[in-house]
């Protein structure tokens, strides 16, 4: 592309191009792909999926799974990347449904996007507590023996304290928010190369440390003949190694959904001519999600290479047994610190660990400003919403609104709910607006023929438009996500009721706002439907 | 008053049309287009017996017929594109030659805009005034074809009257990487912009037409890029950064008109506030066919309201 600067015109792809603004060259597929696979976290998921998921669901195939609600992810993300591809820079699902199937329903999908991040992000705060520092201040006191350590984590596992942990992480993320994008970048990109030095580095200890040895050393920390005592346990009390029941691999698709069905971010790159690009696009997000299903089975597997998989069941089903004999939970970072038997090696992963989180957290935020600025601009909030300080440049009202709601929902989650409840809600909220998008695929063709021509899938299978197939196989997948959390209470719906109650008033609460500020806005001579309506050409 | 601004259609056929027919959609009085109407490439079309064959959004396209041909070009054409229909033998010299394609942007380009003015005569509404101007993409000839125009009004580097309020306009930008038509160091852009105010009335009444956006507005944020123009990732995130004008910013600080309007940056569409300036990017989307605008209303001397429209 730096050609075009030289010559005036270039021919390239069939066409003859002029120098002119904004034609950029594409972003390497490297980028794009790097830009999906990051939301899995994946040191923060192998902690979710195999300890938090094998305690609830003993059994399940695990690496299966992640093939599995791989190909959920794909089925989910197809109808986004065909859409966007016909609609460039179209702001998520609120733009895409919006066009496609009305602004009422635009604006409901992305209330419940909205939701679903805001409790995410509160979600995402807390693990920094339950999942980081709680579990990595206990590993660092097992491992050097040093119980201050293990107690300090215990004192910081009442709800109060992890509410006060998590608060700090919020605010380190709304900072971040207020920053410069650049400044952001930087430390998004200092933190993630942390944290990854901090995975390879226990990916190197999972892949040469044997079975035997971690044994031995496990006894070491637990006290002579420890392992085999807690698989005699584990056998007596009839607990299944992981690969042995489908039955309970089954729901645990409902909570490894959380970690993979984001793969399409990077379909809203943007381009002049970027319709050209879209098979491109959706070749990136494949691998993407091959990548991520890809490295959790690998990590996977060589966890349970090191402490032996019938191990970590065991050791998860007994976790605060009297047949359990640490004072401290299950937790990967830990199994692998013991296998190091190094304390400054466990202080060095308890510390790149950390760095998942600020980022992690940052990325929730991110969405939800973005949200509220697109409904200022198409006048469903008051402008105020989209005010940047003219010093500081940040989205001040913008993310003090994340900031409460944020808040809001991290009470909620510590106090009144659990880690599994507040994660299935949080993917069933997800899913409406994966539900309108695969909607939106189907109906395009029929409703929006003009939308439909643009996508990359314009052909027909026996009739059907391909496009509405594709939103049709998106949908049995969104459908079959929602049945899993839904059939399975262990997955944290103890409510099913309530929960499709704040499925179903978040739609209609969509629903709601639009029409409540389009009669607010009339009455101030604005029409916000002229929004969405079409100019004809003709 | 009521205006509908828009900019940035890049040769979008199908945005030329809503924009001129905007007029009647929103009940406006006045149309402005604010730069970058010219498009940035030609789809050539190898005509083989009655059809032909072309390349278009990354497909081989087989055309059979003269109604097959017809329909290809008006779609290349609301995609911002041009049709050229050629030989193999011309396709072949234009790939290879710098000079024939330039000879040939410059021809097609004038006869687009032709077609533009003729679509503009046929849709003239007496009650609605039109002005249009270039913008820094845009070659320089672009304004001796639009002057031809009887039913819309170039007005560029020009103080107009909208109904009875007074705009200024301007097409320049400041430097951007592509070393555009229109380009000015920020200094000599101040000046332009400051000459051209000084000749308001009143410039707390008037509305500022510049295309290119005020630094740091939140209406300029765009991709920053390296020097291959390779947008810059961080872990797979593209770095946006403001990349709008010093000037455009220090003239509307200074003169603070009731409103400004821009484009320029795609992806920027807002609202933002300098002053008691309400400025303004609508953004574009014109390869979808989706004319982004903004609704203006100003009435005794003060932005009554502003509305961000897509049609």
């Amino acid at each position: 592309m730096a050609e075009i600067i030289a010559q005036e015109t270039v021919a390239r792809e069939g066409l003859f191009v002029r120098r002119a603004t904004g034609l950029v060259r594409d972003v390497s597929p490297f980028s794009a792909t790097l830009f999906n696979v990051l939301p899995t976290v994946p040191g923060v998921g192998l902690a979710i999926s195999v300890f938090w998921v094998l305690a609830v669901f003993p059994g399940a195939k695990m690496i299966s799974g992640y093939w599995l609600v791989g190909l959920i992810a794909l089925a989910i993300a197809l109808p986004f990347a065909f859409l966007a591809a016909a609609i460039p820079r179209s702001g998520g699902d609120y733009m895409l449904v919006s066009r496609s199937l009305g602004p009422p329903f635009g604006l409901a999908s992305s209330l419940s996007t909205m939701a679903a991040v805001l409790l995410a992000t509160a979600f995402v705060a807390s693990t920094f507590a339950t999942v980081g520092l709680i579990p990595g201040l206990a590993t660092i006191g097992l491992v050097s023996g040093n119980e201050g350590w293990v107690d300090a984590a215990n004192t910081l596992s009442s709800k109060n304290w992890t509410l006060v942990i998590s608060l700090g992480m919020l605010a380190i993320a709304l900072l971040l928010g207020g920053l410069r994008l650049r400044t952001v970048m930087r430390f998004q990109n200092l933190s993630f190369a942390i944290a990854g030095l901090g995975l390879l580095a226990a990916a190197i200890t999972m892949f040469t440390v044997s079975t035997e040895s971690f044994a031995a050393k496990f006894d070491d920390v637990a006290g002579s003949g420890s392992y085999e005592s807690i698989l005699r346990a584990a056998e007596q009390a009839g607990v299944g190694a992981p690969g042995t029941s489908w039955a309970n691999t089954v729901p645990a698709l409902g909570a490894l959904a959380f970690l993979f069905v984001f793969s399409w971010w990077s379909s809203h790159y943007a381009g002049e001519i970027r319709a050209q690009h879209t098979w491109k696009g959706v070749g990136t997000m494949s691998i993407s999600v091959l990548i991520s299903v890809v490295t959790f089975s690998i990590m996977t597997w060589a966890f349970y290479n090191m402490a032996g998989s019938e191990f970590v069941a065991a050791a998860n089903a007994l976790s605060g047994t009297e047949d359990y004999p640490l004072s401290v939970s299950p937790f990967w970072l830990m199994f692998v610190a013991i296998a190091a038997k190094s304390t400054a090696f466990a202080v060095f992963l308890v510390i790149t660990f950390f760095f998942w989180f600020p980022m992690w957290t940052w990325l929730q935020i991110a969405q939800p400003v973005r949200a509220l600025f697109a409904w200022s601009f198409d006048g469903v909030l008051p402008s105020r919403v989209a005010y940047v300080s003219p010093r500081t440049h940040s989205p001040l009202v913008a993310l003090a609104i994340v900031g409460i709601l944020s808040i809001a929902g991290l009470v909620w989650s510590i106090y009144s709910s659990d880690f599994f409840t507040v994660l299935a809600t949080l993917t069933l909220l997800n899913m409406t607006p994966m539900l309108f998008v695969a909607i939106s695929a189907i109906a395009v063709p029929f409703l929006r023929p003009d939308i439909w021509k643009r996508t990359p899938v314009r052909g027909r299978v026996l009739g059907v438009p391909l496009l509405s197939l594709v939103g049709l196989i998106g949908l049995a997948a969104v459908v079959f996500v929602i049945y899993v959390l839904l059939k399975y209470p262990d997955l944290g719906i103890q409510h099913r009721a309530r929960t499709l109650f704040a499925m179903g008033g978040s739609i209609v609460a969509g629903f709601a706002l639009y029409y409540v500020v389009r009669t607010i806005q009339r009455g101030r001579g604005i029409d916000i439907s002229l929004n969405y309506r079409v100019i004809p050409p003709e | 008053m009521l205006c509908f601004y828009a900019s940035d259609v890049h040769g979008s056929e199908v945005c030329w049309r809503k924009f001129l027919n905007a007029g009647k959609f929103y009940g406006v009085d006045v149309l402005v287009m604010g730069g970058d109407i010219v498009g940035k490439a030609i789809v050539p079309i190898e005509l083989q017996g009655s059809g032909g064959r072309s390349t278009f959004l990354g497909r081989e396209v087989e055309l059979q017929s003269e109604d097959e041909l017809h329909a290809f070009e008006k779609d290349v054409r609301d995609a911002g594109l041009y049709p050229y229909r050629s030989s193999r033998e011309e396709i072949e010299y234009l790939n290879e030659s710098d000079d024939g394609r330039q000879a040939l942007f410059d021809r097609v380009v004038r006869h687009e805009l032709r077609r533009w003015i003729e679509i503009a005569d046929e849709k003239h509404d007496p009650h609605v005034s039109v002005f249009v101007m270039a913008g820094n993409d845009d070659p320089w000839f672009v304004d001796e074809e639009l002057a031809l125009a009887t039913s819309f009004m170039l007005c560029d580097n020009e103080v107009v009257e909208l109904d009875d309020i007074e705009m200024i306009s301007l097409s320049y930008s400041n430097p951007t990487p592509w070393n555009s038509p229109r380009e000015l160091e920020e200094p000599k852009l101040y000046e332009r912009i400051a000459a051209l105010a000084r000749h308001l009335r009143d410039p707390a009444t008037a509305v500022f037409n510049l295309h290119v956006p005020p630094y740091g507005s939140g209406l300029d944020e765009a991709p920053l890029l390296d020097e291959t123009l390779k947008p810059i990732t961080r872990m797979g995130q593209i770095e946006t950064g403001p990349v709008g004008s010093e000037a455009v910013r220090r003239a509307i600080e200074e003169f603070q008109p009731l409103a400004s309007l821009h484009g320029h940056i795609h992806e920027s569409r807002g609202v933002s506030h300098i002053g008691r300036t309400v400025a303004i990017n609508p953004g574009s989307e014109y390869s979808s066919g989706r004319i982004h605008g903004a609704l203006v209303e100003v009435e005794r001397g003060c932005v009554r309201k502003h509305q961000l429209v897509t049609g």
